[in-house]
C-alpha cells in the first residue's frame, strides 16, 4: 500500500492547454488530470490524447500524477487505454456505486501495466456520489489493494438524495463520517470534496478546518493559490510529530507488550493506530 | 558601417549621421567631460495665451526640420501628440524629429501616417509600442535610427545637447495665463509632470495646452512660468478613463503570485528589510503583489522604510498611510489613489526625472534604492536583461527606469516566469540587450531562482533560506526543454535601433525583421 | 490511410492550436504562426512526428499556431489524424 501526503490534490481540466503545463510547480501533494467534469462531451477524445501526451511531457516535479477519468461504463476504458503510462500514479473513478466497478477497473489496470511494463502498481481513489455507493463502501475498499484513498463527491451525492448543500453542511455529516471511517478502518486516507470558489479564502479555510477535524487528510481544490491555506490546515503539527515517533520507539522496543507507557501514562490503542499512520504518511 | 564589439559582445556602430557613438564599456564606466549645456535666456514680458495650438507654432518660428517633444503623462489617455501633429502636418511641414519621452498604442496611427507622409522622419528617446513599433522594425521607413532611452539617459542627452529641443509641446491638466502648470489638478490630471522639467528647461520653445486654465498663479507649480513661451487652451488634453486607471488591482495569476511569493522570500532573506530601508517596485501585477507582501510584512515586524519610488500606485501610497514607509518620490502615477495622496499628503513628492534618474548629476535618487523589483522579456545566461523587443526581434517596449534603478540600487531582482506559452523567458543570449547583467542581481521564477555569481553572500543567505535556487544555466535548460529553443529573428543589415545605456554609451542595436508568420513545407 | 477531413481545436484560442487534416497524393504541411520565425521549423518537425507514429506519409496538413507547447501541438494533430483516419466515432450529442 503506498503511502504519501494527501492534503491538497489540484485539479486541472484535460482541456486547459495553458494550465497543464504548470500544474506542477506549485507544490501541491497531488495533481488532478480531469477527463471528467470539466470536460465536455465533443472534446473528451481530444482531452484524453493531451492527457496522455502531458503525461509524457510535462515536469509535474514532486507532485503525485492523478487522472480522474470518466466512469466505466461510458468513456472509461477508452481513457484508461489511452493514458496508463509509467507518470501515472492514481487513476481517480467517479460514479463508484459496487465493487463489481473496481473489480473491473483492477483487471484493467493489471493487463495494461504488463503489456507496457508499467514499473509500479498504479493506485486507486473510488468517487462515492449517491447513496447506494455510500452503503456499499466497505465491500468498494475490500475490492482492490490498489485503493489508497477514498473521496465523496458531495454535490453529486446530494443531488442523488435530493438534499442540497448548505453553507455548513450539516446534510453530509453522515456520507462523510461513513467515508473516514471505512477509509481509515482499511488503513486508507479519506479527501474531501473538491473546493470550487477560485475567490473564497475564507470559505476554503473553514471548510477545510470542519474536514480536519472529521478525520480527512486532505482536500480537493481548483485553484494554486489555494494549496497554501489547505497545507496550513491538514499539515500534523510538529508536536503531534514529536510525540508520534516517540510512541512509534517505544513500540518497537516491545511490540508485543500488553501497555506501552510515555510519560508515566498509558497510550491508547487508538493513539498507537493514530502514530502509526502519520508517521507512515509523513516520513 | 563601421561597427565595433562592446564590452558584452554586442556589435555597435561607431558613427550615426555624423554623430559620433560611443560603445557600453561597463556600467560604471563612463565618465562626462562636458559640461552641461546652458540653456537660451530671455525676457518675457508679454502676453503668452493664444488663441490656438497653430498660433503658437506660428509664433515659435516653426520650421522643417525642427524637434519636438512631449511628455507621456496622460499615457493611452493622450489627445495632445495627435493634436499637434495633425496642425503641423496640416500646415505642410515636413522632416520633423519627434523626441517624446514615451509613445502609446493610441498615438500608433498617427504616427505611422505621418511618417509614412515624410512629416516626421526620426524619432529620438522614449520607446515605440505596438503597432507603430512592428512598422518601423519591420519597414525601416525612417531616415535615422530610433535612439532607445531609459528615463535618466534621455535627461542626459538633452542636457548635454545631443537631443536639441526646438519646440516642447507640454500637455498640462492645470495652467495659467504666464505658463505655471501642475498634473495634480482639473478633469484630466495625471499626478506628476516629471518627464517635461527637462524639455521645458532646455527646449527652445516651450508650448503649454492645457484643458483647465486657472487665475494666476496656477498652484503647485511643477513646470514654471520662467521658461514657458506660449499657452493654448483646448477643450480636451486627455481621456481621463484611460490616463490613470480607476484602480490598480494585485494579479490573482497564480504563476505571478507564486513568482512573487518567491521574489519576497528572496527579498527576506537579503537582510535588507530593516528600518530605513528604501524601494521600488513597478505596476505590473508581479511587482504590485510584491509591493502588498512587503507591506505585510514591515508591518508586522514594526519596520519603517524611509521611502519608496514608482511608477506610484495605491498599494505605494498605502505603505505611506499606514506608516510604514515615511516618504514617496513619485516620478509617475498610474491610479486615482495616487494621483490624490500626491496633491493633499506633503510626505509625497513628485520629482524630476533628472533627480530621478540622470547619472551624471550631483547625484540622483535611485543610488538610494535598496531593493528594485523589475520585468523582463528575456534574461540570459550573462544575467543581460532585454525589455526592449520580445524574441521576434521588434522594438516594442521603452527602456523606462530598467537600467537606472537596476544600477543604483542595492539589491535588483528580476522577476518573470520562465516562459511564455511557447516562448522561453531565460535564454542563452537575448535578442536585444537593455540592461547589463553586471547590475542584476537576482531572478526569479516560477521555477526556480538565479542568483548572479557575483552575489555570493546573496546565494548563501537564500541556501540559508532554502530557497528553490538553481543556476542561470539550469533555468534556461528548463526553458528550452520545455519550448524548444526557439531561432533568432531573421534580420536585415539595416539598423532600425540603438539601444543606448544611461550614459550615452551604445550597449546594442536593433535591426531591420523579415517577419513572417506563415510558410508552407 | 486518410478518408476524411479531420480537424482539431478553435482557430480562435490563445495558447492552443487548430489543425486541418486533409487527403492528399503527397505531404504538405501549412503552419500560420506569429512565431514562424522562432519556431516554424520545429513545429513542422513536431507534425511530421506525429504523423510517423502513425505511419501517414501523404497529407494536407494546416496548423495554426497560437503560442502553444509541443504537447498541445501534438495532441491537436494526433485527434485531428484520428478523426481523419475513421479510427473514432463521433460521439452522438
Amino acid at each position: 500500500m503506498k503511502f504519501r501526503l494527501r492534503r491538497s490534490g489540484l485539479y486541472v481540466s484535460g482541456t486547459d492547454t495553458k494550465k497543464m503545463v504548470d500544474c506542477g510547480v506549485y507544490g501541491a501533494d497531488s495533481v488532478v488530470l480531469d477527463l471528467e467534469t470539466s470536460v465536455p462531451t465533443s472534446q473528451k477524445s481530444f482531452a484524453r490524447i493531451l492527457v496522455k501526451r502531458a503525461l509524457k511531457k510535462v515536469n509535474f516535479y514532486d507532485s503525485e500524477v492523478t487522472v480522474r477519468i470518466n466512469p466505466i461504463e461510458t468513456f472509461g476504458e477508452e481513457d484508461l487505454h489511452e493514458i496508463v503510462q509509467n507518470k501515472l500514479n492514481v487513476v481517480m473513478i467517479p460514479e463508484v456505486s459496487n465493487n463489481k466497478t473496481i473489480k473491473r477497473l483492477d483487471s484493467l489496470l493489471s493487463d495494461l501495466e504488463d503489456e507496457r511494463s508499467i514499473t509500479h502498481k498504479i493506485s486507486i481513489i473510488p468517487l462515492i456520489e449517491d447513496a447506494i455507493g455510500l452503503l456499499s463502501v466497505e465491500k468498494i475498499v475490500e475490492a482492490s489493494e490498489r485503493i489508497v484513498a477514498l473521496t465523496l463527491d458531495a454535490d453529486d451525492y446530494l443531488l442523488s438524495i435530493s438534499g442540497s448543500r448548505t453553507k455548513n453542511e450539516g446534510e453530509l455529516i453522515y456520507a462523510k463520517s461513513k467515508i473516514v471511517s471505512v477509509a481509515k478502518a482499511y488503513g486508507c486516507q479519506a479527501i474531501d470534496s473538491v473546493f470550487l470558489d477560485e475567490n473564497d479564502d475564507e470559505g476554503l479555510y473553514k471548510e477545510s478546518l470542519a474536514a480536519k477535524r472529521m478525520g480527512f487528510d486532505g482536500k480537493r481544490i481548483v485553484n494554486p493559490n489555494h494549496i497554501e491555506i489547505v497545507h496550513r490546515v491538514f499539515t500534523p503539527s510538529l508536536e503531534s510529530i514529536e510525540r508520534a515517533k516517540r510512541i512509534m520507539s517505544e513500540y518497537k522496543k516491545n511490540p508485543d507488550r500488553k501497555y506501552l507507557f510515555l510519560d508515566g501514562e498509558i497510550v491508547r490503542k487508538a493513539e498507537i493506530e493514530s502514530a502509526k499512520r502519520l508517521l507512515r504518511g509523513v516520513f | 558601417m563601421e561597427f565595433v564589439e562592446n564590452s558584452i559582445g554586442r556589435l555597435v556602430p561607431t558613427e550615426i549621421d555624423g554623430r559620433k557613438l560611443k560603445p557600453f564599456k561597463g556600467a560604471f564606466a563612463f565618465k562626462p567631460k562636458k559640461r552641461r549645456s546652458a540653456f537660451a535666456l530671455e525676457f518675457a514680458a508679454r502676453e503668452k495665451l493664444l488663441p490656438s495650438i497653430k498660433d503658437a507654432i506660428e509664433a515659435v518660428g516653426f520650421e522643417d526640420g525642427m524637434t519636438i517633444s512631449f511628455h507621456h503623462h496622460l499615457r493611452e489617455g493622450d489627445y495632445v501628440l495627435n493634436m499637434v501633429l495633425d496642425i503641423i502636418a496640416k500646415m505642410g511641414f515636413k522632416d520633423i524629429t519627434l523626441a517624446a519621452s514615451s509613445l502609446f498604442n493610441s498615438q500608433s496611427e498617427h504616427l505611422i501616417k505621418y511618417i509614412k507622409e515624410g512629416v516626421i522622419t526620426a524619432i529620438e528617446g522614449g520607446s515605440l509600442r505596438g503597432k507603430l513599433g512592428a512598422y518601423v522594425t519591420t519597414k525601416n521607413p525612417l531616415k535615422k535610427p530610433v535612439f532607445v532611452r531609459s528615463h535618466g539617459d534621455r535627461v542626459r542627452a538633452i542636457k548635454t545637447g545631443e537631443v536639441k529641443i526646438d519646440v516642447a509641446f507640454i500637455a498640462a491638466p492645470t495652467a495659467d495665463e504666464y505658463g505655471n502648470c501642475n498634473g495634480v489638478e482639473g478633469k484630466s490630471a495625471c499626478g506628476p509632470l516629471t518627464y517635461s522639467h527637462v524639455d521645458a528647461h532646455y527646449a527652445d520653445n516651450t508650448v503649454v495646452i492645457t484643458d483647465n486654465l486657472v487665475p494666476y498663479p496656477a498652484t503647485p507649480i511643477t513646470i514654471s512660468q520662467e521658461y514657458v513661451d506660449y499657452v493654448v487652451k483646448v477643450d480636451s488634453i486627455g481621456d481621463p478613463a484611460k490616463i490613470v486607471s480607476e484602480s490598480t488591482v494585485i494579479t490573482k495569476d497564480p504563476v505571478s503570485l507564486l513568482i512573487a511569493k518567491r521574489a519576497m522570500k528572496l527579498i527576506e532573506s537579503s537582510g535588507l528589510l530593516k528600518d530605513g530601508f528604501t524601494f521600488q517596485a513597478g505596476a505590473g501585477g508581479i511587482s504590485l503583489a510584491v509591493t502588498k507582501y512587503i507591506h505585510d510584512y514591515i508591518k508586522k515586524e514594526n519596520i519603517v522604510g524611509n521611502f519608496g519610488m514608482g511608477g506610484t500606485t495605491k498599494y505605494l501610497v498605502k505603505m505611506l498611510e499606514d506608516g510604514v514607509m515615511r516618504k514617496i518620490l513619485t516620478v509617475q502615477a498610474f491610479d486615482l489613489y495616487c494621483i490624490k495622496s500626491l496633491k493633499e499628503d506633503y510626505r509625497h513628492t513628485e520629482i524630476s526625472t533628472s533627480l530621478y534618474a540622470n547619472i551624471f548629476s550631483k547625484g540622483c535618487a535611485v543610488n538610494k534604492l535598496d531593493i528594485v523589483v523589475l520585468g523582463a522579456t528575456e534574461v540570459d545566461t550573462k544575467f543581460n536583461v532585454n525589455v526592449n523587443t520580445h524574441s521576434d526581434g521588434l522594438l516594442l517596449h521603452p527602456t523606462g527606469g530598467h537600467q537606472d534603478t537596476a544600477a543604483g540600487a542595492k539589491l535588483t531582482i528580476i522577476t518573470a516566469p520562465l516562459k511564455r506559452g511557447r516562448i522561453p523567458v531565460i535564454v542563452e543570449d537575448v535578442t536585444t540587450v537593455t540592461t547589463p547583467g553586471e547590475t542584476v542581481d537576482a531572478v526569479v521564477t516560477e521555477r526556480g531562482i538565479a542568483i548572479n555569481p557575483r552575489r555570493n553572500d546573496l546565494l548563501e543567505a537564500a541556501k540559508r533560506k532554502k530557497l528553490p535556487v538553481k543556476t542561470i544555466e539550469e533555468l534556461k535548460n528548463e526553458a528550452y526543454k520545455i519550448c524548444g529553443k526557439p531561432n533568432p529573428p531573421k534580420t536585415t543589415e539595416e539598423i532600425i535601433g540603438l539601444i543606448e545605456y544611461r550614459d550615452g554609451t551604445i550597449i546594442d542595436v536593433v535591426r531591420q525583421v523579415k517577419k513572417s508568420t506563415s510558410g508552407i513545407f | 490511410m486518410i478518408k476524411k477531413i479531420g480537424e482539431s481545436g478553435d482557430v480562435k484560442s490563445k495558447n492552443d492550436v487548430y489543425v486541418k487534416i486533409e487527403p492528399s497524393d503527397k505531404l504538405v504541411i501549412k503552419v500560420e504562426t506569429p512565431l514562424f520565425d522562432l519556431f516554424g521549423e520545429k513545429i513542422t518537425e513536431e507534425v511530421k512526428e506525429v504523423l510517423d507514429e502513425f505511419n501517414i506519409k501523404k497529407a494536407f496538413v494546416t496548423v495554426i499556431e497560437k503560442n502553444a507547447l509541443d504537447f498541445v501541438l501534438q495532441a491537436r494533430v494526433e485527434d485531428a489524424l484520428r478523426n481523419a483516419l475513421g479510427e473514432r466515432d463521433e460521439v452522438q450529442t
